[in-house]
């Protein structure tokens, strides 16, 4: 093992904040428009909904998993929520528990798949994001299920569900406040309690994690409920935000999320990862986003770029492994 | 006579430290070309570490002292290059690709193509390894899957494909550890025939009777220095056994006063089936008892079951378990390691790095791993009495690390082995089963071991201990049982207890019967 020198060390230790340092003041002088106040506060709104995506997806790296039926699951409790709205006259917290229900139930199934028929994780979640996207557009027959029942719209608290989403109070949109309350729990839930210690554990050493008395089918089970839970938040969230129930919602978002992870240092080797990296990894990716559309890039030149910062932080990462 | 074409290879004043530990101070070591050179020392001695060097597998400037073979210096950037200039190693875990026949796995990387489009020859490749094999008398079918063979097959495999690279040093590590008597025979054979061809063999093993009967000559090394190479003739077994031990039995093993108290642990007619092959048992019938205060060994070959014995007794494999386990008199079922950890057993297990540790966390971090319910309170982990844990066993077991907060694959061999020790004496156990303990620890940590050993015996800990060393079992235990085949085979006291009446119910040389008559 090579000794790094003091300042490559401080390099590579804090390679994602460098990066988002550099791309930051890039797009600052060089996109019109970048640098405004109301401008980079969009950037943690347009996040959110990846980032609470990717909160989940970092537990469920750390075990050594993989999600990808997430983006689905996100699509299929949005089309079941607004079906639950409009075909049934009830609440719509009524409508929120429904759909909560429905959407974690499928990460209920894929752990149920992985621990009990040793599924490996990313076929059982390649499977459920088929499964769960054809059943979006089942259930929504294939076009937008609008959330117009004028019988709901009066509700009032139907009102609220579209304040959550949306609105500002204090300054900071109620979504980025949501956002940042999930990350610090589940931030705290993996660096502080005994079932995160038990995650990293059971991803860095599965066999040794067994022997030492922890039921690591129990948290791996819970790892893809807590994922699917939380893809299922958003799900609702972006109906009530669209005014409508869309299959095609949530396409890719599983890809976005694992990126997320990975810029963050997650190691989908699994054993190590940090939420609140993860946070930033998305942040950066979001930056990147909106910097490119800023800089009036085309989305095709947006998503190559994308992928290329992608690599080189996770090169980055690699450099400070050996 | 002594030109220096009949030197086969040389190595002088070999010196080769890890972090914390020197493992191998002032190595002489050199062979004669087509002999058969038996290289044994205790566990700990340094062979192995020796093997590594010469093989390339610890490089050149990480070693001082200089390496020969056949008279040119060799400065071995990897085992690539050992292999080049035709020294080869057969390791104890063998490292064969199971899925691939055996002309693939001897034939891989360098494979015969027909075409540029790099499709094998298949053909070609069995005719080629047919021809290896067959110049060895080595009978194998080039065609078979390495996955359906014996150990002792696959060994032969193993030798075949580094003699089919043009090695002329060979050096075996342990070769016979888990092969069958027969395969043993076949085994020294092959060693016989190779000799006649002008290669040039080390061979390392535990097993004296096995250096006596293959080796011409001789060299003990002992806490990394070269006690001296003696021609075979010269030696005999005792002579041999002080010169590896070099000191009284006592010195290795900590004296400790045997007081055994109450029953602790009970097992009756214990069975473990086999995980893949219904029908059948890897232990089979197992009944015997162990005391609070007693420290119990459990002898046996490789593959005897013994390890699946006391895995299953922690209740790792509920689904194949049978029989009945009484634990302070009280009949208890365990079917998970978490019942067995509330019934106070605690298991180190064999092979720490797969089912120890999880290496890429903290030392802190393994040790609290299995006591983690109680230092949390609904989910949240008490830090405060965590790091108090920590400290208490990281003092206690003096384990020595720059931190509690390193990763614990940051640490040599035998303080990753007392990581393991303290995170099931977090547990305070009543019952500690111990699978090989002292494997691949140094002379130093391994004393510290037993010490610790000793001392939860004494405070009333009954401890069951696993070992393939005899003289382990021996210095260490109150009692042992061997094991073979499954079954248990013998049953002795301290003083009852020898190697050579372990050694033949271990081999199944003598009977169950054979070894009551003995009390």
């Amino acid at each position: 093992m090579k000794k790094m020198s003091q300042p490559a060390r401080f390099l590579t230790d804090n390679g994602m904040y460098i990066v988002m340092a550099l791309v930051f003041v890039y797009f600052a002088v060089s996109a019109p428009g970048f640098l405004t106040a109301n401008n980079i506060a969009r950037i943690p709104l347009q996040s959110a909904f990846v980032i609470l995506i990717a909160t989940g997806m970092t537990m469920v790296i750390i075990t050594g998993g993989i999600d990808l039926s997430v983006g689905s699951v996100v699509a299929f409790t949005a089309v079941i929520f607004s079906l639950i709205l409009r075909q049934y006259a009830v609440a719509v917290p009524l409508a929120i528990l429904g759909a909560l229900i429905a959407g974690s139930t499928s990460g209920a199934f894929v752990g149920f798949f992985i621990v009990k028929f040793r599924v490996p994780p990313f076929i059982a979640t390649l499977a459920m994001m088929t499964i769960a996207r054809g059943l979006a557009r089942l259930f929504a027959q294939n076009s937008k299920i609008f959330i117009e029942n004028p019988a709901i719209e009066n509700y009032s608290d139907f009102i609220m569900i579209k304040e959550i989403a949306i609105t500002n109070a204090i300054g900071v949109p109620y979504l980025v406040i949501l956002m940042l309350a999930v990350v610090v729990f589940l931030g705290l839930l993996l660096m502080k309690t005994r079932f995160g210690r038990y995650v990293t554990a059971t991803g860095g050493n599965e066999e040794a994690t067994k022997l030492s008395g922890v039921s690591v089918n129990q948290v791996k089970f819970m790892v893809y409920v807590i994922n699917a839970f939380l893809a299922a938040v958003v799900g609702v969230m972006m109906a009530s935000k669209f005014m409508n129930g869309n299959p095609e919602f949530g396409v890719m978002w599983e890809l976005d999320a694992i990126a997320a992870c990975v810029v963050g240092g997650t190691s989908l080797m699994g054993g190590k990862g940090n939420i609140f990296k993860t946070l930033f990894g998305a942040l950066l990716i979001g930056m990147l986003d909106n910097g490119l559309l800023a800089q009036g890039r085309s989305s095709e030149m947006i998503y190559i770029i994308k992928g290329i910062i992608i690599l080189g932080a996770v090169i980055i990462d690699q450099v400070k492994e050996k | 006579m002594s030109g220096s074409n009949d030197i086969a290879l040389e190595m002088r004043g070999i010196v080769k430290e890890f972090p914390g530990v020197k493992a191998l101070k002032n190595v002489t070591f050199s062979c004669r070309r087509g002999e058969v050179h038996g290289l044994v020392g205790e566990n700990g001695a340094g062979k192995s570490t020796l093997m590594k060097v010469l093989s390339g597998v610890h490089p050149y400037p990480t070693y001082e002292g200089d390496i020969f073979i056949k008279g040119e210096r060799a400065r071995f950037s990897g085992a690539r290059e050992a292999e080049r200039a035709g020294v080869a190693i057969i390791h104890q875990e063998l490292n064969l690709i199971s899925e691939l026949t055996v002309a693939g796995n001897m034939f891989l990387g360098r494979e015969p193509s027909v075409s540029p489009f790099g499709i094998i020859n298949t053909r070609k490749m069995n005719a080629d390894a047919l021809k290896y094999l067959s110049s060895f008398n080595i009978k194998i079918d080039p065609g078979a899957i390495v996955k359906d063979l014996s150990v002792g097959v696959r060994q032969m495999v193993e030798i075949a494909k580094a003699l089919s690279v043009n090695a002329d040093v060979l050096a075996l590590d342990e070769p016979t550890s888990a092969l069958t008597e027969t395969e043993v025979e076949s085994l020294f054979k092959t060693v016989r025939d190779l000799k006649e061809k002008d290669v040039t063999m080390i061979y390392i093993s535990h097993k004296l009777d096995e250096i006596f009967a293959i080796c011409d000559r001789v060299t003990v090394l002992r806490d990394g220095e070269t006690v001296g190479t003696y021609d075979i003739g010269e030696l005999d077994r005792d002579k041999l056994v002080a010169l590896m031990v070099g000191r009284d039995l006592t010195n290795l093993y900590p004296e400790r006063k045997s007081n055994p108290g109450a029953e602790a642990l009970r097992v009756s007619d214990f069975s473990v089936s086999h995980p893949f092959l219904p029908g059948e048992k890897v232990v089979s019938g197992a009944s015997f008892s162990a005391r609070h205060g007693e420290a119990l060994g459990i002898s046996g070959l490789m593959g005897s079951g013994r390890s699946e014995l006391v895995t299953a007794l922690f209740g790792a494999f509920p689904k194949e378990t049978s029989g009945d386990v009484f634990i302070d008199g009280r009949k208890v079922r365990m079917r998970s390691p978490l019942e067995a950890i509330r019934n106070g057993i605690g298991l180190v297990t064999e092979d720490r790095k797969r089912f120890g540790l999880v290496l890429i966390m903290s030392v802190g971090e393994n040790i609290t791993l299995a006591c983690m319910r109680a230092l949390s309170k609904l989910q949240w982990v008490a830090a405060k009495k965590e790091r108090a844990v920590i400290e208490e066993y990281s003092k206690e077991l003096n384990i020595k690390a720059a931190s509690s907060r390193v990763a614990v694959n940051t640490l040599s061999g035998g303080n990753q082995q007392k990581v393991v020790m303290a995170k099931w004496l977090a547990n305070s156990p009543g019952i500690l089963i111990l699978d090989e303990p002292t494997r691949g620890v140094d002379v130093g940590a391994r004393f510290e071991i037993y010490q610790i050993v000793n001392k939860l015996v004494e405070s009333g800990v009954c401890v069951i201990m696993v070992s393939s060393e005899l003289q382990e079992v021996l210095g260490m235990c109150d009692r042992v049982l061997v094991m073979c085949e499954g079954k248990i085979t013998g049953e002795f006291t301290r003083e009852e207890a020898t190697q050579e009446k372990i050694m033949s119910c271990a081999t199944g040389t003598m009977s169950r019967s054979g070894a009551d008559a003995q009390k």
